[in-house]
């Protein structure tokens, strides 16, 4: 084969390379032509790509929560595993429980409730004296 | 018929016969297109049945001011477009290289009639990125005009004559290298 010869500009190389049944044409374009009477629709097939994609990710997801719901408990157990960043924001960060703990002691005091109904009273326009009274 | 004849039927009321004149103007011609770069007869035919399906969808917003070529092309090129994004995302999920399966697709399509040379042009083209395939395929196969192309494609003359010219010399060297295979296979 002579290797200066640009074998893209060979005739030959444009010419129609797939066979097509005697009649082909004509099915399809009155199949097309069909097409104005149709009523529009969506296939399955234009999704399937996505499909796939959404099922495979789901199945990634899937696959990461079951290991790491086996892993997580083995490596909460083990705090020497982790960095010491790791460490000291666990044991720094507050638990639900810390914070109920932390909660002031329930006030039992009466005298508190006392003035609250005094400055009720007062602003009720009662008088001292007859709140005495009844006192 | 002309675009204007077609523009008539349709402003009088004549518009399954407008769309008739569509199809047996562009039909044939577009299927050859989405058969080269798109894959076996039966995804040509549904990609064409999608392509007038389209039209027949916009024809009513279709403003006749650019050509019924340009916009049949047009609507042609973003579903072929689109369909060769979606089989390279299947290529990924599938973990399969898009252009490996390409060429097997060439490999076993029961239609291809061509010889070893155009079997090896093919499989060159399939190696392409798909807008360089749908360059490649307008301008070797249809010797579409780079003005044509621009509007059906959206992007400058200088922009298509240099993907044309990359996809030109990508393709050469493949087959370069794919026949210097046979006649020295050691």
């Amino acid at each position: 084969m002579n290797g200066n010869m640009n074998i893209l500009e060979d005739k030959n190389m444009k010419a129609r390379a797939f066979r097509v049944e005697d009649g082909h044409f004509d099915m399809l374009r009155s199949s097309l032509e069909s097409i104005p009477g149709r009523r529009g629709g969506v296939s399955l097939h234009t999704f399937s790509p996505y499909l796939s994609l959404a099922a495979m990710f789901l199945l990634i997801f899937g696959a990461f929560k079951l290991l790491t719901g086996v892993i997580t408990p083995a490596i909460s157990g083990s705090e020497y595993s982790l960095s010491e960043e790791e460490y000291i924001l666990r044991t720094m960060t507050p638990t639900a429980l810390d914070l109920v703990n932390a909660l002031p002691e329930e006030q039992t005091d009466e005298a508190d409730d006392d003035e609250n109904i005094i400055d009720y009273l007062l602003m009720t326009g009662m008088q001292v004296a007859d709140m005495m009274e009844n006192f | 018929m002309t675009d204007t004849e077609i523009r008539r039927l349709w402003e009088e009321g004549r518009s399954e016969e407008a769309f008739r004149a569509i199809v047996s103007g562009y039909s044939e011609r577009l299927w050859w297109n989405i058969r080269r770069i798109c894959g076996s007869t039966e995804e040509a035919d549904d990609l064409l049945q999608d392509v007038f399906v389209k039209a027949w969808n916009s024809l009513g917003s279709f403003r006749w001011e650019s050509s019924l070529f340009t916009w049949m092309w047009r609507i042609s090129t973003n579903i072929c477009l689109n369909h060769l994004r979606k089989k390279r995302l299947l290529a990924i999920v599938s973990f399969e290289d898009t252009a490996k399966v390409l060429g097997r697709r060439i490999d076993e399509d029961p239609d291809f009639d061509g010889d070893e040379l155009q079997r090896e042009l093919y499989k060159a083209i399939a190696k392409l990125p798909e807008k360089q395939k749908l360059v490649f395929s307008l301008r070797y196969f249809d010797e579409m005009k780079y003005e044509d192309m621009s509007e059906i494609l959206g992007t400058s003359v200088g922009a298509l004559k240099a993907s044309y010219h990359h996809a030109y010399i990508k393709v050469k060297t493949e087959l370069e290298k794919n026949i210097s295979c046979w006649v020295n296979p050691f």
